[in-house]
């Protein structure tokens, strides 16, 4: 069964005219996002991103950009709590307790 | 697989403090007997990680680079930024692999994209990159394949044998805190004028008891287990729905758990929130959740925790007080 998350969320922006079709993000998707069609990357499966940055990082060619992070609660209330702010946490991976991502 | 294998990768599923300390030291690893046409593979100095490698890759000969990753899988270790680029390129040069090699390549695992840029890499080191498939057992393929994988290898999955796995280090820690939570509830509880009186202790904390055992299994076992099945999308949801059930069940089922309305009221709050923040820390430990998506979850959820945890606490004090006139 295919798991779902919150829908109409993601970041990630995909700018075609910059993108030369080397299929480097379908390679690097781990939730199939992309396919090529007519030498140019599309996103076929906008809801399955989890933004975790790996498309964006690796396109030569700046075509795709993304608000990158991990969707980790642990990490963000961690953040909330002694930053005030979800972005400026990390989870306690690496740590001495804890969940782990 | 070795005794001492096992043994390793069933503890780092149940002990925190045994699987940050579960590492190899970073380095150039030879599987077989490679010579300078051998693929290079990189990883991270995880064992299960180095171990996930190993066993599928028996009979070759290969290079495996290990990066200091600080003891993390490749995956959070790309999320946190220690398995990098620059680490990389630091491990390349320590180890001369250069003086090694007559070929110019290294095999990536996939899900280190997110952490390093292979143009940058190629820029850095001189070594164009690959990547790999997702799960180490299907590198053979892939290598026997001309260095492709096909569309299945490249998917992540979150099956429920991936699930079953991360069960211990949810339920632990969590049980952890409750137990420490219930002690401080039963000495309240068998409070008198003379000293706690322990007998009265345990007969005012046992629903309390069931209600906290009630919120771990449907929040850290049941919300892993079935987690496509339960409706919503949201882990906060999913949790809050089979917290909501567990609640439910405990009323009907134990006559302990319904013998007042302040109890009863207590257990349809408490359990359905504590088992909804407990599905929500879950999300870390999932294969698709996005920071976007877990955003929009923290913004709805954290007032409302809040709010359960303030009514909880309330309805718990007037249980408390209640039960110290009838005893």
């Amino acid at each position: 069964m295919k798991h779902l998350y919150i829908s109409g969320v993601s970041t990630l922006k995909l700018t075609a005219e910059k993108c030369t079709g080397c299929g480097r993000c379908v390679d690097v998707c781990p939730h199939g996002v992309f396919d090529i069609h007519d030498h140019r990357a599309q996103i076929i499966a906008l809801d399955s991103c989890m933004e975790c940055g790996a498309c964006s990082q690796n396109c030569s060619f700046g075509a795709l950009s993304v608000k990158n992070g991990v969707g980790c609660a642990v990490a963000m209330i961690n953040g909330l709590m002694t930053k005030g702010d979800p972005d400026q946490g990390t989870c306690d991976c690496g740590g001495d307790s804890g969940s782990c991502c | 697989m070795t005794l001492a294998d096992r043994y390793g990768a069933v503890m780092c599923r149940c002990n925190n403090k045994f699987r940050m300390k579960y590492i190899v030291a970073p380095g150039l690893y030879a599987l077989g007997k490679p010579d300078q046409n051998s693929p290079v593979l990189v990883t991270a100095n995880y064992r299960l990680s180095l171990n996930a490698l190993r066993l599928s890759l028996g009979g070759r000969s290969i290079w495996i680079l290990v990066i200091d990753t600080k003891g993390i899988n490749v995956w959070c270790a790309a999320g946190k930024g220690t398995f990098c680029t620059n680490e990389i390129v630091k491990q390349l040069s320590a180890c001369n692999i250069k003086s090694t090699l007559s070929h110019r390549t290294l095999i990536l695992p996939q899900l280190g994209a997110s952490g390093v840029s292979a143009s940058k890499l190629q820029k850095a080191s001189g070594f164009s990159v690959k990547f790999g498939p997702v799960r180490a057992s299907d590198i053979p393929a892939y290598l026997d394949n001309n260095y492709t994988a096909s569309h299945a290898m490249r998917r992540v999955r979150f099956s429920i044998v991936d699930r079953v796995k991360l069960v211990p280090m949810e339920t632990i820690p969590a049980f952890k805190k409750v137990g420490l939570f219930l002690l401080i509830t039963a000495v309240l509880f068998g409070m008198t004028r003379t000293g706690i009186i322990y007998r009265q202790a345990l007969t005012g904390v046992l629903p309390l008891v069931i209600a906290g055992l009630a919120a771990l299994f449907t929040g850290t076992i049941l919300l892993p287990l079935l987690l496509p099945f339960i409706p919503g999308r949201a882990f906060s949801l999913k949790g809050f729905v089979t917290g909501l059930l567990g609640a439910m069940a405990l009323i009907l089922i134990s006559p302990r758990c319904r013998s007042t309305p302040f109890l009863i009221a207590f257990n349809l709050v408490s359990v359905p929130a504590f088992s909804s923040y407990l599905a929500f820390l879950f999300t870390g430990s999932s294969t698709y959740t996005s920071p976007s998506g877990v955003k929009v979850e923290l913004k709805i959820a954290w007032p409302l925790y809040l709010a359960s945890a303030g009514i909880s606490a309330i309805l718990l004090i007037i249980v408390i007080i209640r039960f110290w006139r009838i005893v």
